[in-house]
């Protein structure tokens, strides 16, 4: 067997100290009552045995490296029951305490890849996916003829521009208000901006998030093919997914990119401090903030976007603005993979919306497609009532759209 | 191990919560040590007292090992099966059972973690006396079993001295409660009541040896009003040494801590001086105001150390033993209590051996009453200079052995036992040998006595 991918990491995987500060909170141990969460990995709170946690599974991947571990099924759905959130490997008090630093998502992603290169995983549900999106395009299963279906009508959006409007998969099939609430507040602000329209193609997320990477290349290849074609020198994604996947494993793959990628709450915070947006109508209410973790911490500490999704929620009359316990860099998970990782998935959104009811909210905004849908899910289950909006939506309501 | 053990096993927790996957097992054979890989035959997660006991009276009974883990977050190896067995993960024992606010004390089960416990009763107002800062999953259970300390040690002492009782599950499996809830009708308020010894010691400081800890009674104290701070660089390890004792023989301090310049490169922290003391204080305002003031007098009046008003309050173990090095490094902490009077000469031996292996190094004290607790740690590269660590962990314990140091763990790593008394020796067989009669606790620990 031959572990390629994870070969790389190999030092940091035998320097893991197996001190815990991956397993549980709070992240910061200085000021235990301070707004860090008790939890920090999804998977150990719902398995909280130490193979469903990074320690666990760095020891194992070290295991495979010297030759101590078979490769059971087993073995590879425990590694898949992982939200690649990188609650285990963030800075605490803006450092790290731990000698893996912030490798832990790289080794898993490096795992997956190699456990899929020797035909041992992903998991069924992934490879489900997987086949999925080579059919059709888009994790759904949606007809490719249906992708401008969510276009608001009357709106025209042209195919070539220097700014180009990416939705994804969610936002396209699954929860339509969110891309026309984009398309709106980009008209809104005056941007002459182009869709890929029934081409484009699902980002490519649960496939290189699952290792497969020869199925993640050609779709990576496309939509940057597609993105070129259309002159565009600025891609603007909804989805925290996409942005991660389009800002960060494209250029794994393709090299760099020609074009700037951009979160969309980057450019709409850009436009209200201009006063090119200016939200009017009241949204009565307490809100909080759910940091998706491909806009924090699996990123970098120099490329969060922890700001600007803020200065969207405070800029809308009548909000009042509460923090949840676990915010910014040490938010915790969604939940993300509602069809992938069902149980996990609905798991961890419970303990989010349970954390969101604590600080008092009543709606819990995101600026991620997939938190929309995971903590929507929980929300469903969830004792009191509370609302999951995406802030293209809350922003397009406050400014009467 | 037979597979009727496990089948057992589940029939008491349920089979979600045993497993002997060859990866789950694997997961359990590090902790925060050098030693291991050990591996465990089978890992159980009980969720309650009851639980623990069924599980004990079925490993005393078919003779099988057992091995303790909480958070694991020891750097002695006490949280690895050393010959295989059972381990029994305590982590779901995880629930606050009460605070009392009369009687100022908190119940818990003890496999919740440090700072959850400390969260919660912060939320409401309230601290125990001492604040530690170890890996975040360091558990209740394996800090009193390691009889561990914190900041807050130089008034405050250590873990020991702030329980109010036990529960422990002894190796046999009966279920035994200690301090005054022995007393029918009485609530864990205080540990020495008129029942007899302390048996509450008993379990401390044995790391899992003696017994299961199950629960917990710690007292608590409403949160000072405020907190004060002192930073004072010195030249040489000897007059870092004056500086200290000045200070612990004042009794003004919650906290003294002395840390090494190397201490401070390799955590980030610029350092001021080759030699850095902390004093810090707690209480009220004014109270705080005239600690501070006196710790910079009774310095200034013995003409050593310089005040460092830019100093960073540094009084946390983590940062010093989880290298955050680029490319990543581990580090070996091999810790130990030692009299103030003998502080240069422990850290010039640490020195010695440190230059002699040619590995990086760094060194903090914390004050314990009137004693040091020291947090050594040499840094190395797993890969490639694991052995010469080890080497250099023996010799360092035989050198502070030589100047009357005593380690801080019972062990199992480096084996203590040849240091110890023949007559304590003897005296610790016979109470291990009553209730452990089987010998399934911890096996492979020191003190290592046969029976």
């Amino acid at each position: 067997m031959s572990f390629e991918s994870l070969e790389q990491y190999h030092r940091w995987i035998w320097n893991c100290q197996s001190c815990s500060t991956c397993q549980k909170g709070p992240q910061n141990v200085f000021s235990p009552a301070g707004p860090t969460p008790d939890r920090i990995c999804p998977s150990y709170d719902k398995y909280p045995r130490l193979a469903y946690s990074a320690q666990g599974r760095i020891l194992a991947a070290r295991a495979l490296l010297e030759g101590k571990l078979e490769v059971t099924d087993r073995f590879v759905e425990s590694l898949y029951e992982c939200t690649l959130c990188g609650s285990c490997g963030p800075e605490r008090m803006g450092r790290s305490s731990c000698s893996v630093h912030r490798k832990q998502v790289p080794i898993f992603r490096a795992l997956r890849t190699d456990l899929v290169s020797m035909g041992k995983a992903p998991t069924e549900p992934y490879k489900k996916v997987a086949a999925t999106v080579e059919k059709s395009g888009n994790r759904f299963g949606t007809a490719r003829a249906k992708r401008t279906q969510w276009i608001p009508e009357g709106m025209d959006l042209p195919r070539k521009a220097e700014a180009l409007y990416f939705p994804g998969c969610v936002a396209t099939f699954k929860s339509a208000e969110i891309a026309q609430s984009t398309a709106k507040l980009l008209r809104q602000g005056g941007l002459e901006f182009a869709i890929l329209g029934e081409e484009e193609q699902c980002c490519g997320n649960p496939l290189s998030a699952s290792g497969q990477q020869q199925a993640f290349e050609p779709l990576a290849k496309h939509n940057v093919a597609l993105i070129q074609a259309a002159g565009a020198k600025k891609v603007m994604t909804s989805c925290a997914c996409c942005y991660n996947v389009l800002k960060f494993r494209y250029p794994e793959v393709i090299g760099d990119l020609d074009f700037e990628v951009l979160h969309t709450t980057e450019v709409l915070a850009g436009w209200i401090d201009e006063g090119k947006l200016k939200p009017r109508k009241s949204i009565p209410g307490t809100l909080t903030y759910q940091d998706p973790c491909n806009l924090t911490r699996v990123n970098s500490p120099e490329i969060s976007i922890l700001e600007e999704p803020r200065k969207v929620i405070r800029s809308i009359p009548g909000v009042a603005f509460v923090e949840m316990e676990g915010s910014g860099m040490f938010t915790q998970c969604c939940g993300r993979n509602p069809y992938e990782l069902p149980e996990l998935s609905l798991n961890t959104g419970t303990n989010r919306i349970k954390d969101a009811q604590a600080a008092g909210a009543d709606t819990v905004v995101t600026s991620c497609s997939f938190c929309d849908w995971s903590l929507g899910r929980a929300a469903k289950g969830a004792d009191a009532e509370i609302k999951v909006l995406d802030i293209t939506t809350l922003l397009s309501q406050a400014l009467d759209l | 191990m037979g597979k009727e053990i496990k089948k057992e096993l589940e029939g008491i927790v349920g089979s979600e919560n045993v497993t002997d996957e060859e990866f789950e097992l694997i997961a359990y054979s590090r902790d925060w040590s050098y030693d291991g890989p050990l591996q465990p035959e089978v890992v159980v997660t009980p969720a309650s007292t009851e639980e623990v006991s069924a599980i004990m009276k079925l490993a005393n009974r078919t003779k099988t090992p057992v091995c303790v883990r909480g958070g694991g977050t020891t750097t002695t190896g006490m949280s690895l099966p050393r010959e295989g067995g059972i381990v029994l993960d305590l982590n779901r024992m995880n629930r606050i059972e009460e605070i009392d606010e009369d009687a100022m004390a908190v119940t818990m089960q003890a496999g919740i973690t440090v700072y959850k416990m400390i969260k919660f009763i912060e939320k409401r107002g309230w601290k125990i006396p001492l604040k530690p800062k170890f890996g975040s999953g360091v558990s209740m259970a394996g800090w009193a079993s390691f009889n561990g300390v914190g900041a807050g040690g130089s008034v405050y002492g250590r873990v020991t001295d702030m329980l109010l009782g036990l529960e422990v599950v002894l190796p046999t499996g009966e279920i035994v409660t200690t301090g005054s809830a022995a007393f029918k009708g009485a609530k864990p308020f205080c540990r020495y009541q008129g029942t007899g010894p302390d048996l509450t010691g008993l379990f401390l400081n044995t790391f899992g040896t003696m017994g299961v800890m199950t629960g917990m009674t710690v007292r608590v104290y409403r949160k000072p009003e405020a907190e004060g701070f002192i930073g004072y660089g010195f030249d040489t390890a000897e007059d870092a040494q004056e500086g200290i004792r000045l200070l612990t023989e004042a009794n003004i301090s919650y906290g003294i801590n002395l840390y090494d310049d190397e201490m401070c490169k390799i955590t980030g922290l610029p350092p001021s001086a080759p030699w850095v003391v902390h004093m810090f204080a707690e209480g009220w305002k004014e109270e705080v105001d005239f600690r501070v003031k006196k710790g910079r007098e009774i310095l200034e009046r013995a003409g050593i150390g310089e005040e460092k008003p830019k100093a960073i309050p540094f009084w946390y173990g983590v940062e010093g033993m989880s290298s955050r090095l680029d490319p990543p490094m581990r580090t070996a902490c091999v810790g130990g209590f030692h009299p103030i009077g003998i502080t240069a000469a422990v850290f010039h031996a640490y020195n010695r051996v440190g230059k002699k292996y040619n590995l990086r190094r760094g060194m903090v004290w914390w004050v314990i009453n009137n004693y040091a607790n020291i947090f050594p740690i040499y840094v190395y590269n797993e890969e490639t200079e694991l052995n010469v660590m080890i080497q250099a962990a023996h010799d360092l314990r035989a050198e502070w052995s030589d100047l009357g140091c005593t380690p801080d763990f019972p062990g199992p790593n480096p084996d203590i036992t040849d240091r110890i008394v023949p007559e304590y020796l003897a005296f610790y067989k016979r109470m291990k040998q009553t209730l452990d009669p089987n010998h399934i606790m911890h096996r492979g620990m020191s003190p290592k006595v046969a029976y």
